[in-house]
């Protein structure tokens, strides 16, 4: 450990010293880096914080066999009254149509998954055509088509055509068990993209870590931290999407959401490991270690979810987890990452 | 071991230390470079994409359904006038027939302002039964126009596309009719129909230059002739300002 004080001491010093001399050099401000990632999905259509009581279920009529087409079988219909409608997945629009049967004006937007979400009954679209990200205005709801009182159509299908297989809304309310927010029950979204429903122990030990942090800005990914950032899926059902429940590995299923910061605009994530009654704000230096593989898997699979928050240690930052810990020295940018008490790997990561 | 670490350390420091004098300086030639370091999300800012034009609309006062004829402006013989401020035209309605949230048994006296983009102006309707779903009580004999904002560049992919022309006095229109099966969607036959018209409108809504109005006139397929032309005088009594 001292051989590694001292290292790190001698990139707290040479390293900043040698950036600084070669961008002297340049005589040129470097651009800024950016990651590209467009994705991001979001828990629900309408602005988080509303409460939005879902008048029509999956499987109740109008929606129910027999009545309605097979893409609507699984459908919600949302109460609101001429109000922003709002992407919850990123994709590119593959119909605005102002049709004049049931659906009215509706936007259809091809996720990233394949899927098809429709946004039907619109009053008027915002976007017509291209790309659309997760979380942007879309439309504002209304009455158009076979309507009987303002509010939000929202389905999931596989195909384009309103005679495509319906698929399940759950992988976007929950896990559809117990407590599922898929309920008459006023509900109000978090679209923080993890949690049964808005009074239960995932939302709100995710809401309590959002609050330690000082809030976000922006909410990013829930992601499957089993391979990359691909969206949230049980690693043992490729067809069955969670995007906001994650399994990696039997004894250390959990949830991980990114956001950025409230007050600094900067990356962090927030995890919770399943039963677990708190979750924990991971900063940008940790958590980079979650995306970098080892021996197949990324870091969270041999590491497990955190156990308590980042605190300072002998001059480092230190934050615990399940099965190790890791060491951040936030001069020299560097991780050093412990399983158990055995020195494993190391990144190199600023924390912003 | 700790030797070796420490020697792969030193290396380590001046590989890293080399990378970044290069990395800057390809930096400062690129200027622009925005190559991913690492999958992530982009910060996306709710409601920053567009500005929730929902909000925007609550500025505008409700607009009463019964509104003082314009001069110039005529409807026919004991038929109402309604002025949409938010879209910009006028039009004439006849009597008995109003407008609906199908919240309540009555025709509206003031409609939100949020509703002026999507209204549903309904005939041999009232009183109205909430819960009824307009395309049932279509089917019974009711008729729902509804009035929509049609941005410049849309089209109905699914359904018949307004194309035929028709000149209704000075009003140059472009209309088709569709008829809908049992489930709501265009079908070969059906019991309930759709008159589509799109009227060209003067100024249009502030948000949506180039804009038309949609009007959708959605009757039983088996409508008289006489319900047919009030559908038709409802169209040819359009006021765009």
């Amino acid at each position: 450990m001292a051989d590694r004080a001292v290292r790190s001491r001698v990139l707290r010093f040479a390293l900043p010293a040698l950036l600084v001399a070669a961008f002297i050099l340049t005589s040129t401000p470097a651009a800024e880096a950016h990651n590209s990632w467009t994705g991001g999905y979001r828990k629900w259509p309408w602005r988080g914080s509303d409460d939005r009581t879902l008048t029509t279920l999956p499987g109740e009529c109008p929606h129910c066999p027999g009545v309605e087409t097979p893409s609507a079988s699984k459908a919600i219909d949302v109460a609101m009254n001429y109000e922003t409608v709002y992407a919850v997945s990123p994709g590119t629009i593959s119909t605005f149509s102002t049709m004049g049967g049931k659906a009215g004006t509706y936007l259809q937007v091809k996720d990233a998954d394949g899927s098809y979400i429709t946004y039907e009954h619109l009053s008027k679209a915002l976007v017509k055509s291209g790309a659309v990200l997760a979380g942007q205005p879309i439309a504002v709801s209304g009455c158009s088509g076979n309507c009987d009182v303002a509010h939000l159509h929202f389905q999931r299908q596989d195909g384009p055509t309103f005679y495509a297989n319906a698929l399940s809304l759950t992988p976007i309310s929950g896990h559809g068990g117990s407590g599922d927010p898929l309920t008459h029950s006023s509900y109000t979204s978090d679209n923080a993209g993890i949690g049964y429903y808005h009074s239960g122990t995932f939302s709100t030990a995710i809401q309590n870590a959002y609050k330690s942090s000082g809030g976000y800005k922006t909410i990013g990914v829930t992601a499957d931290i089993g391979v990359g950032w691909s969206p949230c899926r049980y690693e043992s059902g490729i067809s069955s999407w969670w995007r906001y429940g994650c399994a990696p590995r039997s004894g250390i299923a959990g949830s991980v959401q990114t956001f950025y910061d409230g007050s600094t605009n900067l990356e962090r994530a927030i995890m919770i490991e399943d039963g677990a009654s708190t979750a924990y704000v991971v900063y940008r230096g940790i958590l980079a270690a979650y995306t970098d593989p080892y021996n197949g898997h990324d870091w969270v699979y041999w590491i497990g979810y955190p156990t308590g928050s980042r605190y300072s240690w002998n001059g480092w930052l230190r934050q615990n987890f399940r099965y190790g810990y890791v060491l951040f020295d936030q001069w020299g940018c560097v991780e050093w990452l412990y399983i158990g008490s055995t020195w494993t790997a190391e990144n190199h990561y600023c924390d912003e | 071991m700790a030797t070796h670490r420490a020697g792969r350390r030193a290396h380590r420091v001046v590989m890293v230390a080399s990378i970044a004098i290069i990395g800057v300086g390809i930096f400062a030639l690129a200027a622009t470079s925005e190559e991913a370091s690492k999958p992530g999300p982009v910060p996306q800012h709710e409601g920053g994409v567009i500005a929730p034009p929902a909000e925007a609309a609550a500025s505008v006062d409700p607009a009463p359904a019964s509104a003082p004829l314009p001069e110039g402006v005529t409807c026919p013989p004991d038929w109402s006038y309604f002025d949409n401020p938010v879209m910009h035209y006028g039009l004439c309605i006849p009597a008995g027939w109003g407008f609906s949230d199908f919240r309540g048994p009555d025709p509206l006296d003031r409609i939100p302002s949020a509703m002026l983009e999507n209204l549903h102006l309904l005939g041999n309707a009232f009183p109205w039964r909430p819960g009824t779903m307009p395309f049932d009580a279509v089917r019974r004999g009711a008729t729902d126009i509804e009035l929509d904002v049609l941005p410049a560049d849309a089209t109905s992919s699914d359904e018949c596309q307004p194309s035929t022309k028709r000149l209704l006095g000075i009003l140059s229109v472009l209309s088709c009719e569709q008829l809908y099966g049992t489930d709501g969607l265009p079908a070969a036959t059906g019991l309930l129909r759709a008159l589509k018209v799109i009227v060209p409108l003067r100024t249009g809504p502030a948000d949506e230059p180039g804009a038309r109005l949609l009007l959708i006139a959605r009757t039983r397929t088996a409508a008289s002739l006489a319900e047919v032309t009030t559908l038709w005088q409802i169209v040819q009594y359009v006021h765009a300002y």
